[in-house]
């Protein structure tokens, strides 16, 4: 429900509300909450509502973005390498286990102020850290999945092995992939907030939810307002998401079930 | 038990040999042409030909790595681009605040969730078991940095119960430096005084960094005990007589604190994350603040030293997990 109302709130937000998410107004500086304002106006006079409602749509756009990054890539790299095997399914791992082996949000950090801040560097970064824990979770199930029945009849009827495993393998390993998934859009959305927050994913005037925090930090002492919706947008976002997550998880696991 | 520790200190020198290739890569990722840069914006083709000879990029890029391990491994970060200082002597000053920043708020969120999760194992769908359900779900949701901000808003601006900032206020002079952790270092010099301020200081920062790891290790805590506790010798220790409190914490604990221990290290890479959102709003003097800065005058060399100090102090947290299992586990040290 929850999660069905902060889209909403992106879909419907801009076409409600009358005002403009980057044209700047000075006579309306850091208004507080009021009846034409209902969460306030930021430090260029902008409806805060207004910024939020559009802000939506980069953090649950980006959010989607770098999942969806790092789930493709998990898919092809972990299926790859766990069918193939050998001493390139080693390497991949190993890179796999060196890239986890800096805490994620650090590494996103590095890459992004490598390739220059912004928005997209931001996603990139964050699905280029995210990746191997993909790869790993779809190769451990390709290494069951190949030694099945229907596998090797499709090796023996000389299906080429992209094909068994793009059209027989991978798709037994969406169910637990996409419970996945929905746990972590939820850290997607903190984490880009996070780099934006420190002013490596979207710059100022984009209302995406972190960077509007960041700005809101010289302000925040008088005009409280503005930090505190965008944050409850991102608690209540990812709060969503993950209710959404633990449900979907028990009704696919029967052994989640009534414990 | 040694060569189990020396054959862990084996593999470090391999892991870290591979995170300095990561880091490498990402050197190479720069769109801007390092040279041109180095030369600054009006500096004659010639120039910046000059300047790719003298940092050595004209050579073969796995020439140009070896040197770079050649760096690293004597402890060359390389120089900063805003202060032309070398990183590794900015990162040192710094690095002392954030290890002890993030070694309390290890402390004091295992202190907190690790009974917790014992007694709503202990009493499965009581208050505590739906509390810390609720705290687990609600506390992941929570962005670091605007949890900081919020603390600051109440404790410091509404209630003045906190301080603003900092690690001590400016006329408070730090402790005789021994480890540089403030906490320990007032403690050894005896100062009380100085180390009630250096907690009260670390209260927000603290409590901004762990509260979301809280609810996560306590249901993990509930989730390890369920499975000890239904276990037979849990039955013949509760047939034998045992109080309850022994059975849980002596009994079933120990067996169960394993997986818990794993997680713990684990979750070190979230707090080492959250010291770059959050340091920065306490104007904490750790390698975050550091990082933040470096962020905003584009310093990336900066930002790697940072990156790969903190992924060392990671890898090394989780040494110390596994060393921590071999002792208390001896199926460790066979396998």
């Amino acid at each position: 429900m929850a999660t069905l109302a902060v889209v909403l709130f992106g879909v419907l937000g801009p076409v409600l509300t009358p005002y403009d998410p980057i044209k700047v107004n000075m006579d309306r500086q850091l208004l507080p909450p009021g009846r034409a304002h209902w969460f306030g106006t930021d430090e260029a006079g902008r409806d805060l509502f207004t910024r939020m409602a559009h802000g939506a749509r980069f953090s649950l756009g980006s959010a989607a973005a770098i999942i969806g990054l790092a789930t493709a890539a998990g898919f092809l790299i972990g299926g790859f390498s766990g069918y193939l095997g050998g001493r390139l399914d080693e390497a991949v791992m190993r890179l796999c286990d060196l890239i986890m082996a800096f805490p994620l949000l650090i590494l996103a950090m590095a890459i992004a102020i490598a390739l220059g801040p912004g928005l997209r560097s931001s996603v990139v970064a964050l699905a280029a850290a995210w990746w191997p824990s993909y790869a790993r979770l779809v190769r451990g199930m390709v290494l069951i999945l190949k030694e099945a029945l229907y596998v090797e009849a499709a090796r023996a009827a000389g299906a080429p092995a992209a094909r068994i495993v793009l059209r027989h393998i991978l798709p037994h390993t969406i169910p637990a992939v996409s419970s996945r998934v929905t746990m972590d859009l939820g850290f997607a959305i903190v984490a880009s907030s996070g780099l934006s927050f420190i002013g490596l994913g979207a710059q100022q005037p984009t209302p995406e939810w972190g960077s509007m925090i960041a700005t809101s930090r010289t302000f925040f002492m008088t005009a409280w307002w503005y930090g505190l919706f965008p944050g409850l947008a991102i608690f209540a976002t990812v709060l969503g998401i993950s209710l959404v997550g633990d449900a979907l998880q028990d009704a696919l696991d029967p052994r989640r079930r009534g414990a | 038990m040694l060569p189990f520790v020396a054959r862990r200190l084996a593999a470090l020198v391999v892991v870290l040999l591979g995170m300095s290739l990561v880091t490498f890569v990402i050197t190479n990722l720069l769109p801007a042409d390092p040279a041109r840069v180095s030369a600054g914006p009006h500096a004659s083709n010639a120039d910046v030909e000059r300047v790719r000879r003298e940092l050595g990029l004209d050579r073969p890029l796995y020439i140009q790595y070896a040197v770079y391990v050649r760096n690293l491994a004597t402890g060359n970060l390389g120089t900063s681009v805003r202060s032309r200082q070398p990183i590794a002597a900015e990162i040192r000053r710094h690095i002392a605040a954030t290890v002890e920043l993030t070694l309390v708020a290890i402390v004091v969120y295992v202190a907190i969730a690790v009974p917790l999760g014992v007694i709503a194992a202990a009493h499965r769908a009581g208050w505590v078991d739906s509390l810390t359900r609720l705290g687990a779900v609600g506390g992941s949701a929570v962005a670091p940095f605007w949890l900081a901000l919020l603390l600051q808003l109440v404790f410091y601006r509404m209630l003045a119960w906190l301080p603003a900032g900092g690690r001590l206020p400016l006329d408070v002079p730090p402790p005789p430096a021994v480890t540089g952790l403030f906490l320990v270092d007032s403690l050894l010099a005896g100062d009380l005084h100085t180390l009630g301020i250096a907690a009260r200081h670390m209260v927000m920062p603290v409590t901004a960094l762990a509260l979301g790891r809280l609810g996560l290790t306590t249901r993990m805590t509930r989730a390890q005990m369920v499975l000890e506790l239904a276990q037979d010798y849990v039955r013949t220790a509760r047939a034998k007589g045992q109080a309850e409190r022994v059975v849980l914490y002596r009994h079933a604990l120990q067996n169960a604190l394993n997986p818990i221990v794993t997680m713990v290290g684990i979750q070190t890479a979230y707090l080492l994350s959250g010291t770059v959102l959050v340091e920065g709003i306490f104007r904490w003097p750790g390698l975050g603040q550091y990082a933040l800065d470096a962020i905003i005058e584009m310093d990336v060399p900066a930002v790697l030293g940072v990156a790969l100090t903190s992924s060392l102090f990671f890898v090394l947290v989780n040494l110390a997990v596994d060393v921590f299992y071999a002792t208390m586990d001896p199926r460790v040290r066979v396998s």
